[in-house]
Parts: C-alpha cells; sequence; structure tokens
C-alpha cells in the first residue's frame, strides 16, 4: 500500500461510527523517512535493537521511546547524578535503548514478579475493550533482554524491589501494569530521583492498565516539585525541578 | 481478528520497502483523537471543537501537537509557574484558544500575549530550504511559496478570542513588538512560526525572561516541511552556555524546552 500526503484513514469503531482522520506529511513523510534522518545515529540504533528484540516496529513504541533518546541526552549533558532504572515484567528494554549513550555501571534493572498480585477495581478494561475496532492484543511472550554483566538486576514483587531500589535514580521507566504495584513502585522512585531527573510512566493511557493510569493520576496530579506529561500517543513523563 | 495494521512504503530512491505497524494501543488512542477522547478531562472537548472549525488544518500529527500543547498548558498552570503566557503565531488562533481555554480553567491570573504579523510568513532564508531529496516522496508539496496561505485578518483574530479578556494581541514581524513585553516573565511560551529566523529570534528574547520550571512548545520542530524552524531550535540550544533542565521531543513533531531551577 503507498500513502500519499493528505490520504485518509477511516476505522470502525465499536459504536459502529466510522472515524476519519486525514495523513498528512508530518506522519508519511516523518514517520516513515525523515524520522531516521532527524534522528541521528544512536537515537535510531537504540530505538532499532528494541523493535528487533520485540519483534516489532509500532507506531506505539515510536511515539514512546524514539523521544527519550534526546532527553537522556540533554540530562546526560546536565550531569544529573543517580542510576537508570527499569522495572517492568520483561525488564531491561532501557539499556537495549540506550546501550549507545549510558555507560553500563548505570543501569539498574527490576524484574518485577506480578503472581499473586490481586487486582484493583481500577485494572478492570472499558468496555468494548476485547473488540475494539475488531482488534486484540497479541499475546507474544517477550524474550528475556540480553543483560550486561556490568549492569545491576534484581527481582521480586513490587514492594520487595522497592525496598532494594538504588539511593538515587537519574531516569526511569516504570511499567508495573497495574494499579498496587504502581503504587507502591512510583512513591519510591519519586523519593529518590535526583534534581533534573525523569520518570517515563510507560503503562499510561495504555488501554490495556487503566488501573496504573488511574494509580498515576492519583499519585501526580496535585504532586509540587516537577511537571507531569502525558504523552499524545500514551506514556507520560515526570520532570523533577 | 487481527493483532494490528501494518502500513507498508516503498522509498522512492533506495526502493526499499519501510513499514511500521499500527497496533491496538495505538489504534485506540487514535480513536481517543478522532472522537471522544477522555471523557474526564475538558481538554479533549476543546480540541474537538477547535479541529472542527478548521478541518483544512488537520491531521493526527497537528492533533498530537495541539494535544501535547494543551496538556503542557494545563500542567505549567497545576505546577504554579509564575508568569506571563506568550504566543508567536497564532494564524486562525486554534492553538491560541486552546492554550486560553487551559488557563482559564485553572484561574489564570497573568495575561497571554500573542505575536503574528496576520500577514502570513516573512521570507524563508537558506536555513528553511526543504532539502531537494526530501521535496517529492509521498506526494510531498512544499508550502514554500505559498507564505500567504497562513495570513488570517486581526480582526477575525480578535473575534474568536473575545471570550478571554487576559489577551493581548501585537500584530508586527517578530521581533519588532517584543520589546513591549521586554520586562515580563513568562511561565509558557508557544512558538509556531514555520521558518529559521524568527523561530530563533522567539528563542532568543523569551529564553532568559523563562521562569524557573516554565517551559518553551516550538510546534514546527521535525517537521519536514520547516527544516528551518528545526535548525533554529538545534542552533539555539547548542548555544546556551547552559542546557535546558528538559528537552522532550515528540514523535509527530513539536519539541518541549523546560527551563530549571534557579
Amino acid at each position: 500500500m503507498t500513502l500519499r500526503n493528505g490520504d485518509k484513514l477511516s476505522l470502525k469503531a465499536e459504536d459502529g461510527q466510522t472515524r476519519t482522520v486525514v495523513l498528512g506529511n508530518d506522519v508519511v513523510a516523518t514517520w516513515l523517512r525523515y524520522q531516521p534522518v532527524l534522528l541521528k545515529d544512536d537515537a535510531w540504533t537504540g530505538y532499532r535493537a528494541v523493535a528487533a528484540h520485540e519483534e516489532g516496529d509500532t507506531v506505539f513504541r515510536r511515539a514512546q521511546l524514539i523521544p527519550l533518546q534526546p532527553a537522556i541526552r540533554n540530562l546526560l549533558r546536565n550531569g544529573t547524578p543517580g542510576s537508570f532504572v527499569d522495572i517492568a515484567p520483561v525488564a531491561g528494554m532501557l539499556a537495549l535503548l540506550l546501550h549507545r549513550q549510558v555507560e553500563p555501571g548505570r543501569f539498574w534493572r527490576g524484574k518485577l514478579s506480578l503472581a499473586g498480585e490481586a487486582a484493583d477495581p481500577s485494572d478492570a478494561p472499558p468496555p468494548g475493550y476485547a473488540d475494539y475496532f475488531g482488534l486484540r492484543t497479541a499475546a507474544r511472550p517477550l524474550p528475556p533482554y540480553p543483560v550486561h554483566p556490568a549492569s545491576r538486576s534484581e527481582a521480586g514483587d513490587a514492594a520487595g524491589l522497592a525496598g532494594l531500589l538504588p539511593p538515587q535514580i537519574a531516569f526511569a521507566r516504570l511499567s508495573a501494569h497495574l494499579a498496587r504495584p504502581t503504587g507502591i513502585l512510583l512513591p519510591a522512585m519519586l523519593e529518590r530521583l535526583a534534581p533534573g531527573g525523569m520518570i517515563l510512566l510507560a503503562d499510561y493511557d495504555y488501554a490495556d492498565f487503566p488501573g496504573a493510569t488511574a494509580a498515576i493520576d492519583r499519585l501526580l496530579a496535585d504532586r509540587d516539585g516537577g511537571l507531569f506529561l502525558p504523552l499524545p500517543l500514551g506514556g507520560g513523563i515526570w520532570m523533577r525541578n | 481478528m487481527t493483532d494490528s495494521l501494518v502500513q507498508s512504503w516503498r522509498q522512492p530512491e533506495t526502493g526499499r520497502l519501510l513499514s511500521v505497524t499500527f497496533d491496538w494501543s495505538t489504534l485506540v488512542l487514535w480513536d481517543r483523537l478522532l472522537s471522544a477522547g477522555r471523557p474526564d478531562d475538558p481538554l479533549w472537548a476543546d480540541l474537538r471543537a477547535q479541529l472542527g472549525l478548521f478541518p483544512g488544518s488537520d491531521s493526527v500529527g497537528r492533533r498530537m501537537r495541539l494535544l501535547a500543547l494543551g496538556r503542557l498548558a494545563g500542567a505549567v498552570m497545576r505546577s504554579g509557574v509564575a508568569g506571563d503566557v506568550a504566543e508567536c503565531g497564532c494564524a486562525a488562533a486554534v492553538s491560541t484558544t486552546l492554550i486560553a481555554s487551559q488557563l482559564q480553567r485553572g484561574g489564570f491570573a497573568g495575561r497571554l500575549h500573542v505575536f503574528d504579523s496576520f500577514e502570513g510568513l516573512s521570507p524563508p532564508q537558506a536555513e528553511d530550504a526543504v532539502p531537494p531529496d526530501m521535496a517529492t516522496p509521498y506526494g510531498h508539496q512544499s508550502n514554500h511559496g505559498t507564505n500567504r496561505r497562513f495570513a488570517v485578518p486581526l480582526d477575525f483574530v480578535r473575534a474568536r478570542l473575545q471570550a478571554f479578556p487576559f489577551i493581548d494581541l501585537y500584530q508586527g514581524w517578530i521581533p519588532e513588538r517584543f520589546p513591549e513585553v521586554a520586562d515580563r516573565r513568562f511561565a509558557l511560551v508557544n512558538i509556531d512560526v514555520d521558518l529559521y529566523q524568527p523561530t530563533r529570534d522567539a528563542l532568543e528574547f523569551f529564553w532568559p525572561r523563562l521562569s524557573p520550571g516554565g517551559a518553551v512548545f516550538i510546534d514546527d520542530f521535525h517537521i519536514v516541511d520547516w527544516p528551518g524552524a528545526t535548525r533554529a531550535v538545534e542552533d539555539f540550544v547548542d548555544g546556551l552556555p547552559s542546557p535546558p533542565a528538559a528537552v522532550l521531543p515528540l514523535a509527530l513533531g513539536g519539541i518541549i524546552l523546560r527551563k530549571g531551577d534557579a
């Protein structure tokens, strides 16, 4: 299929209505062709490594991960101290994404166990979830990420990992999926975040994880000392002053 | 049932097939952009109202950048950063209305200063030239040479913004009218002037006047039509003696520069 500037994409939603959006130069050219040129080698290389590992180069993944590279470059330029923390059921994406920019000894990954985790009512998916656009979530198990021997690796449930976090964090990625572990781990990360540090809340606004989104809203809505910015295609960034 | 939609493009110069997957979650989020949004978030209603008025300027990328700008305005308000708000380049005041709505909802007590020629764009310079190999693929049509396209009469804009008494409009080529706000501090600045020189001039003027914790949003960053704006941001940031506290480009264009404390 060839898309041209001004082409329209129409989708039929679960309420039976068709929604149409115009794909302008910004999508057709920027996304597919111009972006790799603009984002320079190190940024694109890290992203490509993640996409290859996860067997998917998706719009969602690009939207969330590609902007991180210049953000991290600026954070390093500022000399922000601390570790690069990555907590998720399959953790380690951050090291793969940023392996050209950050020294391996600064990476700290926490493999989060959700076994026995009781779901909060807010974790329930919205009505019509399963048939949204007639699509469904892929259920492929993700292989473990490669681990550099210099990086530190831990495993445990949310409370266990919160107790093991490094004393200072420069950048963190949290993808705990559910409300309760998000509610345990995010405050612990915020406490340790260095001035000028950032946290990527990977589950925010992601349709699979409404409980995590609600927990993040609760924790950050009135929090001082920083700024929370949801990203347009999901995920959100907390930037500490 | 399918997991996703895969869109592929053949790169004209190399013949390589490039593809990207519109996965399930993306489509759900796009549907929010296309229709109802988050029912508990009034920003979506503001965004829909604006896009409905100007369907010709609508696209996925534009929606995403407007959404990010509106959210940034709300976040800056909530974080209590002191100062006025400024916008350079308002065209039909779509973004102005979106910012003003968030400010009004947050009980904004300052002024929103809006700078525009109301006569379209100033002449481009060498930095603004779209590289030749970017000019034709995908039906790309350069916006250069169509500068009057962005000329919206001052009276029209004034009428659109009459619900917001805290807005001041400044007609003139950037940076002619900037000295009139030289003694002000700013919490948020939106720059959407497409070309190298006015983007650079706006950054040079407003960055020193930005309050700690404040932010600048540059709409044209990484937009194919406007390489000069991208270059202006890169040159400006590279030349700063002290880097911004945060640099956050968005995936479909636009970038946020945030200033640190002190």
